[in-house]
C-alpha cells in the first residue's frame, strides 16, 4: 500500500503537465470538433457525403425456386453457442420450420474442434440433410467432406473468410469477400462524420479472427486514404485472452494513450467492444468516437446513449433464411453458390436513424415474406 | 549450528550482524549493512522491481508512462484481479486451491446484469442476492471438501465450469447491458481523485484480510491449518470448519469482485470468467515469494502492482497481442520457480 501512495505521488508530480495536455486538447476537441494535438484541422478535400443510409430492401438472391422444396428435410446446425450463434440459430429454426423442415442445433466448443468434428460425422451418420456451420475454418472440417458429399449432404458455410471449395454448397456472409466492403461502408460514415476534419483512426482487430479481421481493416484504410490523403488509419490487435473479460478496453486505452490524436476507434466485430465507452471515459478519452462493425443488440442501446457514432447492421438472423434459402436453391436444381459473391444485406445506423426498439433490426423488413414467395410457400 | 543458520537465510545472518557492537562506530556501519542485507532479500525483490520497471519505462516512454492515466488505468485494471487474488488467498492458507474464483466471478457479472433486466432491484437488494448465490458456489466446494474429503483441486474446477454453465445459461448467449442505475455503475466507474473506487474497495479488502489474517487468532488458526492439518486438528483447531469458511469466504468475495466488474466495465458477458484466472493466480503464487515466504497480503499487492506496471509498460511499447499471456505465465513460472528454490534450500 505504501508502495502504491509512493507510485501515485511520482506519478503525480510527473503528470502534471502531461494531464493539463489531455485536459486542453479533450477541451479543444470538444468544443470544436477538432482532433487532438498533432495535426492541424485539414482543408483535405473529403470524398462524396455518404447519406444517411436506407434500411435495404432487396435481398441478395430474388430469383424464385423452379419448384417448391421438399419437406421433411433435415437441418443441423453445429453451435458455439456465442451469440452470433444463437441469433443465426433463430432464423435457421424458423426458415426451417417455413419449408417443413427439421431443425436440431448441435452444441460445439469452438475452442475444441474434436467436438466440431464429431457432431459433424455423428450428423452426416444421422440423417442430415444439410449442416450449417458458423465461422469455422475450413481447415477444422474439410477432411470430413467427401463422406458427406458422398451421402449428399449439402454444407453451408456461414461467416467464415473460407474459400470455395468441393463439398461447400454455399458460403454465407463470407468474411474474406465482403469484408471489405464493410470497412470501406465505415470509412465512409467516418469522414462523413468527420465533417472535413483529419481522421486518425485505430481499427480494432483480433487476430483470432484471421482474414475477417483483415479484410474489414483493409477495406476501411483503403478506402480512408483514397478519400482523404492526409487521414491515418491504424490497427489496435486484440489477445484472444482478452476478447469478452473487460481486458480488451485496456488495451485500447494504452493505445490511445500513445496516440493521443486518435479520434476514431472502430471495431471489426462488436465482440471485441466490452466496456470500450466506460473506460475511455474513465481515461479521459471522452472525445473519440466508435464505430462498430457486426452489430449486436447491445450497440443499439449505446448508439442510442449516443456512446457509439455508427454501426453496421448485418442481419444474423436473415443469415439463417439464406443459409436455408441456398440449401433449398440446391435442392431444387438452382445455384447456391451464387451466394458466394452476394453480400447479405446491411444497414449503415447512425445516431441520426430513427429505430423503433432497442434491438437490432432484421431487414430488409419484409424478409420472411420475400423468402416464401421464392419458395412458394403460402404464409 | 552452522547449517541451520545457512538455511535461515540472510534475515537472521543480518540481525545477527545487527547485535554485535564494537563501539568504535562499527555498530553503525553494521546496522547500515544489515539494513542492507535486508533491503536486499529476495523476499523484498518485488519493490525493486517495481521501481526498475517504473524507471525503465519512464525512460523508454516518458511522454506517455510516469502519467496520472498511467496510473489510474493501472489501479483500474488491476482493482479485480487484486480483489480475486485475495479471495484466492484466503483458502490458500489453509492449504487448499480454490479454482472457481474467476467462475464465479463471471457468474456474479452475467447474474446481476440479468437480474437487473428482469426485476428492479433497489442495488443493496440486488448486490445481497448475488453475494447470497455466489456463497452458494463457496457453500458446495466446502462442503464437498470438507465433508467427503474430495481434492480442492478437483472440486473447486467442477463448481467452476457449474458456475460457467449457469452463466451461459442466464446469458443465452447474448451480451447482456445490465439496467442498473447511474448511481450503481459509479459504483465501479467513478474515481477518488487519481484513485478509481474499484482498487479503493481492494485497498480496504486487503486491509481488512491483514488484520483478520496477520493479526487476529482465527487468522493464526487459518496459518496453522495450511502448516500442518494434523497437528492442527490434535492441537484443537477446528480444521474442517476452518476450511469450510475460507471457501465460503472466496466465494463471496469472487462475487463482490463480480459486482466491481460489470459495474466497471458496463456489459455482461459469460466468456468474461475464465479469462481472470491466470492473471489472478500469476497474482497470488509470485506475491506469495515477497516479503513472507507464504501467500499474504502485502506481498500479493506487490505482485499486483508489479504485473499491472509490467503489463501497462508492455502495452505502452506497442507489444504485439501474446505478449500479455506470455508475460503472466513467465510470472507464474518465476515465482513458482522462487517458491521451489526456497523449499529447496530448506530441504
Amino acid at each position: 500500500m505504501v508502495l502504491a501512495a509512493a507510485w501515485c505521488c511520482l506519478a503525480a508530480a510527473c503528470s502534471s503537465s502531461s494531464s493539463s495536455h489531455i485536459a486542453s486538447s479533450a477541451v479543444s476537441a470538444t468544443a470544436q470538433g477538432a482532433p487532438t494535438s498533432q495535426a492541424a484541422p485539414s482543408s483535405t478535400t473529403v470524398g462524396p457525403q455518404v447519406p444517411d443510409s436506407e434500411a435495404p430492401t432487396a435481398l441478395p438472391i430474388s430469383t424464385p425456386l423452379s419448384a417448391r422444396p421438399p419437406a421433411g428435410k433435415n437441418v443441423v446446425f453445429l453451435n458455439s453457442g456465442v451469440t452470433p450463434g444463437q441469433l443465426l440459430s433463430k432464423g435457421l429454426g424458423e426458415a426451417a420450420s417455413a419449408l417443413h423442415w427439421n431443425y436440431t442445433s448441435v452444441p460445439i466448443n469452438q475452442a475444441n474442434p474434436a467436438t466440431l468434428i464429431s457432431a459433424f460425422q455423428s450428423a452426416v451418420q444421422t440423417g442430415a440433410n444439410v449442416i450449417v456451420l458458423q465461422a469455422t475454418a475450413s481447415a477444422e472440417y474439410a477432411q470430413l467432406l467427401p463422406a458427406a458429399q458422398a451421402k449428399g449432404v449439402l454444407v453451408i458455410d456461414q461467416a467464415s473468410s473460407n474459400s470455395p471449395m468441393p463439398g461447400i454448397t454455399a458460403l454465407i456472409d463470407n468474411g474474406a469477400q465482403n469484408g471489405a466492403q464493410w470497412g470501406q461502408a465505415l470509412a465512409g460514415e467516418t469522414l462523413a462524420d468527420a465533417h472535413g476534419t483529419t481522421v486518425h483512426a485505430a481499427v480494432v482487430t483480433a487476430p483470432i479472427f484471421g482474414t475477417i479481421s483483415d479484410a474489414v481493416s483493409s477495406g476501411y484504410k483503403g478506402a480512408l486514404v483514397q478519400q482523404c490523403a492526409q487521414c491515418t488509419s491504424d490497427t489496435i490487435p486484440i489477445p484472444a485472452g482478452d476478447i469478452f473479460t473487460g481486458q480488451d478496453a485496456k488495451d485500447i486505452v494504452s493505445y490511445l494513450q500513445v496516440h493521443r490524436d486518435t479520434n476514431y476507434v472502430v471495431f471489426i466485430s462488436s465482440l471485441l467492444n466490452v466496456g470500450t465507452r466506460a473506460a475511455l471515459n474513465s481515461a479521459g478519452f471522452n472525445s473519440a468516437k466508435l464505430l462498430i462493425n457486426d452489430a449486436l443488440d447491445s450497440d443499439v442501446v449505446a448508439l442510442q446513449n449516443g456512446q457509439v457514432t455508427a454501426l453496421l447492421d448485418q442481419p444474423l438472423e436473415v443469415d439463417g433464411w439464406m443459409c436455408i434459402d441456398a440449401a433449398a436453391r440446391a435442392m431444387t436444381g438452382g445455384d447456391a453458390s451464387a451466394y458466394n459473391t452476394r453480400p447479405e444485406p446491411t444497414w449503415l445506423i447512425t445516431q441520426s436513424t430513427h429505430l423503433t426498439g432497442s434491438s437490432l433490426p432484421e431487414v430488409p423488413f419484409d424478409y420472411q415474406q420475400q423468402f416464401k414467395s421464392m419458395w412458394k410457400v403460402t404464409a | 549450528m552452522p547449517g541451520v543458520e545457512a538455511l535461515a537465510g540472510n534475515d537472521r545472518a543480518a540481525r545477527a550482524t545487527v547485535n554485535v557492537d564494537h563501539g568504535d562506530g562499527a555498530g553503525a556501519r553494521a546496522f547500515i549493512v544489515g539494513l542492507g542485507h535486508r533491503a536486499l532479500d529476495r523476499r523484498f525483490s518485488g519493490m525493486w522491481v517495481l521501481l526498475a520497471l517504473i524507471g525503465i519505462f519512464s525512460a523508454l516512454k516518458p511522454q506517455y508512462f510516469p502519467t496520472r492515466v498511467t496510473v489510474m488505468t493501472i489501479l483500474g485494471n488491476e482493482a479485480v484481479i487484486g480483489i480475486l487474488a485475495i479471495a484466492a488467498m484466503v483458502p490458500l492458507l489453509t492449504g487448499l486451491v480454490d479454482l472457481s474464483i474467476a467462475g464465479v466471478a463471471g457468474f456474479a457479472v452475467v447474474f446481476s446484469a440479468w437480474l437487473s433486466t428482469m426485476v428492479s432491484l433497489n442495488p443493496v437488494v440486488l448486490c445481497t442476492v448475488v453475494l447470497l448465490a455466489a456463497a452458494g458456489f463457496g457453500l458446495v466446494s466446502g462442503t464437498l471438501v470438507t465433508r467427503l474429503g474430495i481434492n480442492s483441486i478437483v472440486t473447486t474446477l467442477g463448481v467452476s465450469t457449474v458456475a460457467l454453465g449457469l452463466a451461459e445459461s442466464f446469458a443465452g448467449g447474448n451480451t447482456i447491458t445490465p439496467e442498473f442505475s447511474r448511481r450503481f455503475f459509479k459504483f465501479g466507474q467513478s474515481h477518488l481523485s487519481v484513485v478509481p473506487l474499484p482498487f479503493i474497495y481492494f485497498a480496504v479488502l486487503a486491509v481488512i484480510a491483514y488484520v483478520v489474517l496477520e493479526q487476529m487468532p482465527v487468522g493464526r488458526r487459518l496459518q496453522a491449518t495450511g502448516s500442518n492439518a494434523v497437528a492442527s486438528r490434535l492441537a484443537g483447531v477446528p480444521v474442517q470448519r476452518l476450511r469450510l469458511l475460507a471457501l465460503l469466504a472466496a466465494a463471496v468475495i469472487s462475487g463482490f469482485a463480480g459486482l466491481v466488474l460489470v459495474t466497471q466495465v458496463g456489459t455482461a458477458s459469460d466468456a468474461t470468467g475464465p479469462g481472470l484466472l491466470l492473471p489472478v493466480l500469476s497474482t497470488v503464487f509470485l506475491g506469495a515469494t515477497q516479503v513472507k515466504p507464504r501467500p499474504n497480503i502485502v506481498g500479493t499487492a506487490v505482485a499486483l502492482l508489479v504485473l499491472g506496471t509490467g503489463i501497462k509498460g508492455i502495452e505502452l511499447l506497442g507489444a504485439k497481442p501474446w505478449i500479455n499471456d506470455f508475460f503472466y505465465g513467465c510470472m507464474l513460472l518465476v515465482a513458482v520457480a522462487l517458491a521451489a528454490s526456497d523449499v529447496g534450500r530448506l530441504e
